[in-house]
């Protein structure tokens, strides 16, 4: 099976290149590769053209585009992130009869995708990597393994680094929970299992690229038991970094996720 | 006056590049195409030139933005991408902006290394104009640059807070995150921009305040740190719209519009 990729335009100045199987499949499944931050479709070294040609030639249609501000989409939109999104879910459905859709990605992308997978029951599977997790006993554990792996130069760096932080201002030293579209702490756990209870899928990786997630424990610590769901695949990959720069980390990922969809999501 | 984007695909034999034409006008005064910066550059400074192209549509140009094959939403894997072939495709994407835009004058702008693919199209196209943004005028230079950026981002603590990952033979023939065609090292590290007679339209230079211009009699436009400093960076950041608009302003006041 190969992929064939044609252009989609879901609105004025928004559009989106649509990944298919080709001969084409029989399926009412589309994953959505949603913006990682600001950098538009392609992905982080081209990563989402790679994943959504892989899944297509798996035999799984696969949609990326630019949200408004992004990218291509040059027109700021009054809507949110996430109505906008949703938009992008309708135009699909009613221009290739998609019904379930697998959203997510890196960063923002799994953040937006765990407020859309909340909202949408259309949205059957998500994809978070470095998504939301809690800092705790864990992280600070992982923060001191971090440390001892430190070289002594390593240390004299570190130690200039934070002396000349110690002036700067409170959006330098702004914690994760301040910068990104997390829940309110405490909701994540009831929010998970809202999520359980619908049979939603989740592919849920961790990079040590961020500066919150330093232990795989953090998981667990953050969501409780329910993350131990069958319906949940966890990973954590600390020799990666956050925009999986290494190609053969890019290569590790493509083939995780495309396994992931075919295990999750073959009917 | 209200722009509107119009994406396509342009059909080079077997590749198929993903264009998008902005423009204001069923006629513009002007077609204007960019050839992208290469490798994370492209990735880093995507906005950027989008926002700029919308900036000169609002002018009345017809702005045509391709991808290369084997980069951005274009066919072909990442080691498809050489300057052979990114020549011909900027010379495709030419003729289609021709199509687009009728019998108007037309200006390509080179973007960093994409001003080699640029300068090649200058010495065989008819155009009013050249316009680079931050030219890279020496390919040996930029490669041996480009390395030593690639070294420092693979050894970065930031990066790889648990240490650097193991050697993978996948890694071996990449350059700042890209997999690379056998021969483009080789093709970059032999080009070489110079002021040369076969280079008729006219040149304006866009760039850094303290970056000395290397062409004779080309015309000049000082890029404000903000919109520059991104050639030094890998991480994503913002390019404010208000000093775009001051770039396309500029650039279409060289032009005498």
């Amino acid at each position: 099976m190969s992929a064939a990729e044609e252009i989609v335009t879901l609105q004025d100045d928004v559009f989106g290149i649509l990944s298919q199987p080709q001969p084409a499949a029989d399926s009412d499944l589309c994953i959505i590769l949603l913006n990682a931050g600001f950098i538009h479709r392609s992905g982080p070294f081209r990563l989402h053209v790679r994943l959504a040609r892989a899944l297509a030639a798996s035999g799984v249609a696969a949609f990326r585009y630019d949200a408004p501000g992004v990218g291509d989409a040059l027109t700021r939109s009054s809507e949110t992130q996430l109505q906008a999104t949703r938009a992008s879910l309708d135009a699909l459905s009613a221009q290739f009869g998609y019904r379930r859709f697998v959203v997510g990605g890196i960063c923002s992308a799994a953040d937006l995708g765990w407020l859309l997978a909340l909202a949408d029951p259309r949205v059957v599977g998500l994809i978070s990597i470095d998504g939301l997790a809690r800092q705790g006993f864990w992280y600070s554990f992982g923060r001191m393994r971090r440390g001892l792996q430190k070289s002594p130069r390593e240390w004299l760096t570190a130690i200039r680094l934070r002396l000349a932080r110690s002036g700067a201002s409170a959006a330098a030293t702004a914690s994760p929970e301040d910068l990104r579209d997390w829940p309110v702490r405490g909701s994540e756990r009831e929010q998970l299992h809202r999520l359980v209870e619908r049979k939603l899928e989740w592919f849920v990786l961790f990079t040590a690229g961020t500066s919150y997630f330093l232990h795989a424990r953090q998981w667990l610590a953050t969501f409780g038991r329910e993350a131990r769901s069958t319906l949940v695949e966890f990973r954590f990959w600390p020799r990666c970094d956050h925009t999986f720069f290494a190609e053969s980390d890019r290569r590790k990922l493509i083939d995780a996720i495309v396994a992931w969809v075919g295990a999750r999501f073959r009917h | 006056m209200t722009p509107h984007l119009q994406p396509f695909w342009i059909e080079r034999g077997d590749a198929r590049l993903l264009a998008a034409y902005d423009c204001a006008l069923e006629a513009p005064h002007t077609g204007v195409l960019m050839c992208a910066p290469l490798l994370h550059e492209y990735v880093r400074s995507y906005r950027l030139f989008a926002v700029l192209g919308r900036a000169l549509a609002k002018r009345g140009y017809g702005v045509l933005r391709f991808d290369y094959q084997g980069c951005g939403d274009s066919s072909g894997d990442d080691d498809a991408f050489s300057l052979t072939s990114a020549k011909a495709d900027a010379a495709a994407a030419l003729e289609a902006l021709r199509e687009r835009a009728g019998a108007v004058p037309l200006i390509v702008l080179g973007i960093r290394g994409g001003s080699f693919v640029a300068w090649s199209l200058a010495a065989t196209a008819a155009l009013e104009a050249l316009w680079l943004w931050q030219p890279i005028t020496d390919g040996a230079s930029y490669v041996t640059e480009l390395r030593r950026h690639d070294h420092a981002e693979r050894n970065s603590r930031l990066r790889y807070q648990f240490g650097t990952p193991a050697a993978d033979a996948a890694d071996a023939n990449t350059l700042m995150g890209f997999p690379l065609a056998a021969n483009l090292l080789d093709e970059l590290t032999a080009e070489r921009i110079e002021s040369r007679s076969d280079i008729s339209p006219r040149i304006t230079v866009a760039d850094a305040e303290d970056r000395q211009v290397s062409f004779a009699e080309a015309r000049r436009i000082v890029v404000p740190s903000a919109l520059g400093s991104w050639v030094e960076e890998v991480e994503m950041g913002h390019f404010p719209p208000p000093l775009i608009e001051r770039m396309a302003a500029a650039f279409a006041e060289e032009q005498g519009r």
